[in-house]
């Protein structure tokens, strides 16, 4: 038996509940192992996903499916430094973090 | 503070934002067999829920400075199963979350697994919101005119 995250789909319920991710440019602060990215990027026109711990970043980035490379990006950066566009994204995804 | 007027800074005109935050409280083991739950107790998590505390009120404040406004709002439970109590101390330790049990919740969970199989669950509260971001409003300065 392994370790299993909101197997139930409560999470992911309600993210989609509350927003339609379908053609967004997505800006995800604190994303952390790609755990929150995983259930919505596939809909998005893009991910930049951020956060400063380069270990999970690392992690992030080697787990991302071959259909999501190119479209989602993973940066080791603090929200408070990271070079973000201005009027770059039309949903910000604050998850876990701050 | 400065994150979230980046952030604000970062959407389009029509930009949201999703907010989705544990509850300020304490998370709950149980253990889950069959068709019976057994309720042990709660997981002590107080750095965590003084940030989230101070998390939200950053949000209030920028609500209240009409940066953000809240839209909608989903409750929910997560739930995070585990095979024994040791897979989860290992993954909450391997996070470096900072959390305490009684050692009495933790024989209990261990004595009704042993006893009986199920999974170790931890459910936690959590709240989901969107916030629409609204546009900066320039002060209105007036100003004479000049011939």
């Amino acid at each position: 038996m392994d370790v299993s995250i909101d197997p139930e789909g409560h999470e992911v319920d309600a993210i989609h509940d509350l927003v339609d991710f379908s053609g967004q440019d997505v800006l995800e602060v604190g994303c952390g192992d790609g755990r929150m990215t995983w259930r919505y990027a596939e809909r998005a026109a893009s991910v930049l996903a951020l956060d400063p711990n380069e270990e999970a970043i690392n992690k992030a980035s080697n787990a991302t499916p071959r259909k999501l490379r190119g479209k989602v990006v993973f940066k080791a950066e603090d929200i408070n430094e990271a070079a973000i566009p201005r009027d770059g994204f039309g949903v910000a995804v604050l998850s876990y973090s701050l | 503070m400065h994150a979230l007027r980046r952030i604000h800074r970062s959407l389009r005109d029509n930009g949201v934002l999703l907010d989705v935050h544990p509850q300020p409280v304490n998370s709950r083991l149980e253990v889950w067999q069959e068709n019976r739950v057994h309720s042990l107790g709660e997981i002590e998590q107080e750095q965590d829920i003084r940030e989230i505390v101070e998390s939200r009120a950053c949000l209030t404040k920028l609500e209240n400075e009409s940066v953000f406004e809240t839209i909608e709002r989903r409750f929910f439970d997560m739930f995070e199963h585990y095979p024994s109590v040791e897979a989860w101390l290992e993954r909450w330790n391997r996070k470096g979350w900072v959390f305490a049990v009684s050692n009495e919740v933790l024989e209990s969970a261990r004595g009704l697994l042993t006893a009986a199989g199920g999974e170790l669950i931890v459910r936690e509260p959590v709240r989901a919101s969107l916030l629409q971001r609204l546009p900066v409003t320039g002060r209105y300065v007036r100003t004479r005119a000049v011939r």
